[in-house]
């Protein structure tokens, strides 16, 4: 990598260079610069990538915190970060391994739970065993009538196999997969997130066939954020 | 990640390549009114040059459209791929498999070794020990092995199968896996024209007034040709897409009419489009008086390939009881809109060419709507000019290049010609250099007989089929019926079947030896595709442990029977039949693995032996250095007065086909079937009449079952299941179900719902509202998931003629299963 390994601007970090960085080893290739264009329609890394959690790159400078998907009821991360004491209950409750340790290159958050989507998205239990084991309360419960929200989808247009401009392909994999009725729509030909209905469980990118990742899972700045329910008809 | 370090030149140099190619990456592509696509350097490498990547092109591993992509290996490994923008078919156009396709070498559980089926499980045993066991059991009982490949097999490839089987067992039993998939097109093409494939190719798509789909969905199952129609729209043009299909599906989102039928009544709708034409008295006279006889079946409930001789009264009185509102009340399709096509059909002035592939082929009378769609364009004219065209889509790479023109089927031999008539047996007698009449008469046994045989005792009759060497597919999850037609043979202990595969499959759980088989640009190939087009590519990587070419296979076990004494193995001279020269003029011991890519491309040399026989029925080929050249050559390849070599893109029309014969004044005529059935360079119109089918929705099973693929998923998904991206993206099979229908049954989306035939049944997950949408009364079901067989429910009846099965339609029950049992 020529990368230099230069402080995040916000606009990189809109751009989703920071997950690019730390949490989705298949969205790399998205630069800032432009680059992105240059890539060829399918590279492929070698075969452990997909397992692989994170890169390392070792980084001496900087401190802070800096935003990592968390799992549902996470409170606020610094104080998440004070008391969470990394007892790794809740990766032993959850289901379907979800939970993943984040790694040496996550700085202070190194060995924090977190959910990586690129391996496995939060299935979002209906009973949240993850909250209930918690021991120490950095994942609280919400109000009945609420949903949790771990993260935004967003929609990379230009790695988006709908984002040709031709109908070469018309792909709705995350629209078909997001369980979340109406989370993703369909906005002349391009799916678009709609933030107040996605509970970024990650599926969508997880899910998404794009030779480069078109789906960038963005951690919240801010928790806890919750979603109402209710107004979403559901059909049974 | 040496991409990051590109050069200012290299960079720009790649952003042209990705205007074209990387459909993924346009941001700026034709959304506006200037829709002409960007102008490319013609100067331009492509693609990119990357730090000790090495460039070279193949076709896809997957479909029939054959697209070309440039593979890119670094360190015997592929490393990426990229749409190849200099090739016809595609223009550097990729669908989301092909984009995929290089990570299908890296799939887990890659088979790396022979196994040999022992009472404690498989043992790995050796290449050398491999090869005697089956040359030993071939040689025991030559009559009874059986050879069923596909339409993945590579030219060389199915050439050295029917050559080892046909030439040197004597044994006909060989047949394709595409018995399953096109036979009915071949029956079609040949009841027709008297000559099987496509008149049109793909430029049609690029003319036409007019797409008609007939129980085809090429949005999701051929998206790169799907676009290139679809495309023409962006650009201005007007392309009318009219959709008649069983289900609403992404095709039918951009069509502007929709036409849901009955499954099978598709029958009826093509007789009422002839009824109108001649009601209206707009059909091509001049076309039908100079170019076409009639033809019917005197039983339509005993068929043949041929039928009988008929008049244009006749017909017109078989065809009058066609009203609009009788093929309404058939197939449920508005009286109006049978009118409709009538009317188009009747249009000099538009072009109009149709689409199909399993829809019309995996029919129970799939040869006769074949017939009868080829007969709608022959009676309106709208035949043989570019967008005229009626052109059947393949589903598999090469099931024209192999199965149909390499004639790997049980009936078949190489070039179009026949088992059962001598002069076509004399002239591979006489090609391959062996003894005249050795070669067996009679015809082997198709698919379903075949497996049916290998399904039943031994000693009982019916049973006389005890080894089955599969090669390039998976029948233990494609047949139908899979309970009668597969699982019986883990009880017959004295059955055997070897596997050449890539991956463990469904049918690799029954094999009793299993090869590890190299694949893709592992491997030197050639395929042929839906458009006649002949296509090449060299090994860029070795394969993986010891897993090596089908090819090689064949020819290994054919020396071991040589070596062994077996006289079918010799040539009249004495020599063995696969005996390959150098350039010297010495043999090269090709069946030892060490001299397969050595110094003879085998592939070559079966090729160009291959060759000779291609030009009986004019689909003449190139020669090999030709189509390492080329991005593929669709034949006839002609050889011109310059030296040079031409393709052909539509036959039987004058101003292209250099075969068309010549009028009294020495210009070619405009049309010509040249191998017309009847002799006379005419092409046959049929009537059919509209029948029941085999098996119809009843009281108890009331339901109509459909199968079929998904875009991200090819054919049984040993593949595409295989590529993380493609199996997150579609990771389960699920049941299509029309909401009023899940409503009645109490079905909730999501929810596992059972499915039962006579035959079997199966539980899956119910889709409402997805991306197809069947009518009310219809299910879909997509087969690509081997933890999921649907043909364990699926009819094992065949059309009479091309002995294809029906997946498309057979009546089945539907129900909720109680979730809380677990």
């Amino acid at each position: 990598m020529s990368e230099k390994p230069d402080k995040f601007s916000r606009r990189d970090f809109l751009r989703g260079k920071i997950l690019s960085r730390f949490v989705d080893v298949s969205t790399r290739s998205l630069q800032a610069k432009g680059e992105q264009i240059a890539n060829v329609a399918a590279q492929y890394a070698a075969p452990d990538h997909l397992t692989e959690p994170a890169q390392q790159t070792q980084r001496q400078s900087g401190s802070g915190t800096f935003p990592v998907i968390r799992v549902p009821g996470a409170i606020q991360e610094s104080k998440f970060l004070a008391q969470c004491t990394r007892c790794g209950d809740c990766i032993t409750a959850c289901p379907h391994h979800a939970i993943v340790l984040a790694p040496p290159s996550f700085r202070q958050a190194a060995g924090s739970p977190m959910i990586n989507a690129s391996q496995q998205p939060c299935l979002m239990c209906e009973n949240f065993p993850c909250i209930a084991t918690c021991p120490e309360g950095v994942l609280q419960p919400i109000d009945k009538g609420l949903k949790y929200k771990i993260a935004d989808a967003r929609i990379l247009d230009y790695n988006c196999l709908n984002g040709t401009g031709r109908a070469a392909e018309q792909c709705s994999i995350c629209i078909e997969q997001c369980p979340e009725l109406g989370a993703i729509v369909l906005d002349n030909g391009m799916p678009s997130v709609v933030n107040d209905k996605c509970t970024g469980c990650g599926i969508c990118h997880y899910a998404c066939p794009a030779p480069t990742n078109a789906i960038a899972m963005m951690p919240l700045l801010q928790r806890p954020v919750t979603l109402t329910v209710g107004n979403i008809p559901h059909d049974s | 990640m040496s991409l990051m370090q590109l050069d200012r030149r290299n960079f720009l140099k790649s952003v042209a390549m990705a205007t074209a190619t990387a459909a993924a990456h346009e941001t700026f592509a034709a959304t506006t009114n200037d829709v002409s696509l960007p102008q490319l350097d013609p100067k331009v490498t492509d693609p990119p040059a990357i730090d000790g990547v090495v460039w070279d092109k193949a076709p896809c591993r997957f479909c029939g459209t054959g697209c070309h992509v440039m593979v890119g290996v670094k360190n015997n490994r592929v490393v990426a791929v990229t749409g190849d923008r200099h090739a016809a078919v595609n223009k550097g156009l990729l669908c989301v498999k092909g984009y995929h396709v290089g990570s299908i070498l890296y799939g887990q559980g890659r088979l790396t070794q022979p196994l040999l089926k022992t009472d404690t499980g498989y043992k790995a045993i050796s290449w050398e020990e491999a090869i005697k066991v089956i040359a030993k059991r071939i040689i025991k009982r030559p009559k009874t092995f059986a050879i069923y490949g596909s339409g993945q097999w590579t030219i060389p490839e199915g050439y050295a199968c029917q050559k080892f089987i046909k030439g040197g067992l004597a044994n006909n039993h060989i047949d394709p896996n595409a018995r399953l998939c096109m036979a009915s097109a071949v029956t079609g093409f040949i009841g027709t024209y008297g000559v099987d494939e496509p008149a049109g190719c793909y430029d049609d798509l690029d003319a036409a007034n007019v797409i008609i789909t007939w129980g085809n969905n090429p949005a999701e199952m051929h998206p790169v040709l799907f676009s290139r129609f679809i495309d023409r729209r962006s650009r201005g043009e007007k392309v009318t897409l009219i959709d008649i299909g069983t289900r609403r599906t992404r095709t039918t989102e951009q069509a502007d009419h929709y036409l849901c039928f009955n499954p099978h009544s598709d029958l009826a709708i093509a007789n009422g489009i002839m009824q109108q034409l001649i009601e209206n008295d707009t059909f091509d006279k001049k076309f039908v008086e100079q170019h076409c006889n009639f033809r019917y079946q005197v039983d339509p409930k005993k068929p043949g390939l041929k039928g009988a001789p008929s008049t244009f009264e006749a017909f017109k009185k078989a065809v009058a009881e066609y009203t609009p509102e009788r093929v309404e009340e058939i197939s449920g399709v508005p009286a109006d809109k049978i009118r409709m096509l009538g009317k188009l059909f009747g249009r000099r002035d538009i072009r109009i060419t149709s689409l199909w592939c399993m829809g019309m082929n995996q029919h129970s009378a799939g040869t006769m709507i074949n017939n009868l769609v080829h007969s709608v364009h022959l009676l309106s004219g709208h035949f043989g000019r570019p967008g005229d065209a009626p052109t059947s889509l393949t589903g598999q790479p090469s099931a024209c290049g192999t199965a149909r023109e390499v004639g790997t089927l049980a009936h078949a031999l190489p070039g179009g010609r026949l088992v059962k008539l001598k002069a076509h047996r004399q002239h591979c007698e006489d090609i391959w250099n062996l003894p005249r009449g050795r070669m067996n008469p009679k015809p082997g046994y198709h698919t379903v007989k075949m497996w049916e045989a290998f399904c039943t005792p031994t000693d009982q009759p019916g049973g006389d089929i005890d080894t089955i060497w599969v090669q390039v597919t998976n029948p233990g999850q494609t047949l139908p019926n899979l309970h009668k037609l597969f699982d019986p043979k883990a009880n017959l202990k004295d059955k055997f079947l070897i596997v050449s595969d890539v991956y463990p499959t469904a049918t690799t759980q029954l094999a009793d030896l299993i090869l590890p088989a190299a694949l893709w640009v592992e491997k030197n190939g050639m395929f042929g595709n839906s458009e006649r087009r002949t296509q090449q590519w060299f090994r860029q990587v070795t394969p993986p442990g010891q897993a090596r070419d089908d090819c090689w296979q064949v020819i290994a076990v054919a020396r071991a029977m040589f070596d062994m004494g077996h006289e079918g193995m010799r040539d009249k001279d004495g020599k063995f039949i696969f005996e390959t020269k150098d350039d010297q003029g010495s043999e090269v011991p090709i069946w030892e693995w060490e001299n397969y890519y050595g110094k003879v491309n085998v592939d070559e040399a079966l090729f160009e032996e291959y060759r000779k026989f291609t030009r009986l029925k004019h689909k003449d080929l190139a020669p090999y250095s030709e189509y390492v050249k080329a991005h593929g050559l669709r034949w006839p390849v002609v050889q011109q007065p310059d030296g040079s070599w031409r393709e052909t893109g539509f036959r039987f029309s004058g101003f292209d086909d250099p075969y068309v014969g010549k009028d009294a004044s020495g210009k070619p005529k405009e049309f010509d079937f040249y191998h017309s059935t009847t002799k006379d360079g005419r092409a046959q119109i049929w009537h059919y009449p509209y029948l029941d089918p085999p098996e119809m929705p009843d009281a108890t099973y009331p339901f109509w079952l459909c199968t079929g693929r998904v875009l991200e998923h090819w054919h049984s998904g040993t593949m595409t299941r295989r590529v993380p991206q493609l199996a997150r993206a579609v990771p389960r099979a699920y049941v299509e179900i029309n909401p009023d229908d899940a409503k009645a049954a109490g079905i909730a989306q999501g929810s596992p719902v059972k499915i039962e035939s006579r035959r079997g049944s199966i539980v899956l997950p119910a889709r409402i509202n997805g991306r197809g949408q069947p009518p009310r009364g219809s299910i879909f079901v997509p087969f690509f998931d081997e933890t999921k067989l649907i043909n364990n429910v699926t009819l094992d009846v065949t059309c009479p003629i091309s002995k294809e099965p029906d997946y498309k339609k057979c009546a089945v029950s539907i129900m909720p299963v109680s979730t809380s049992k677990g």
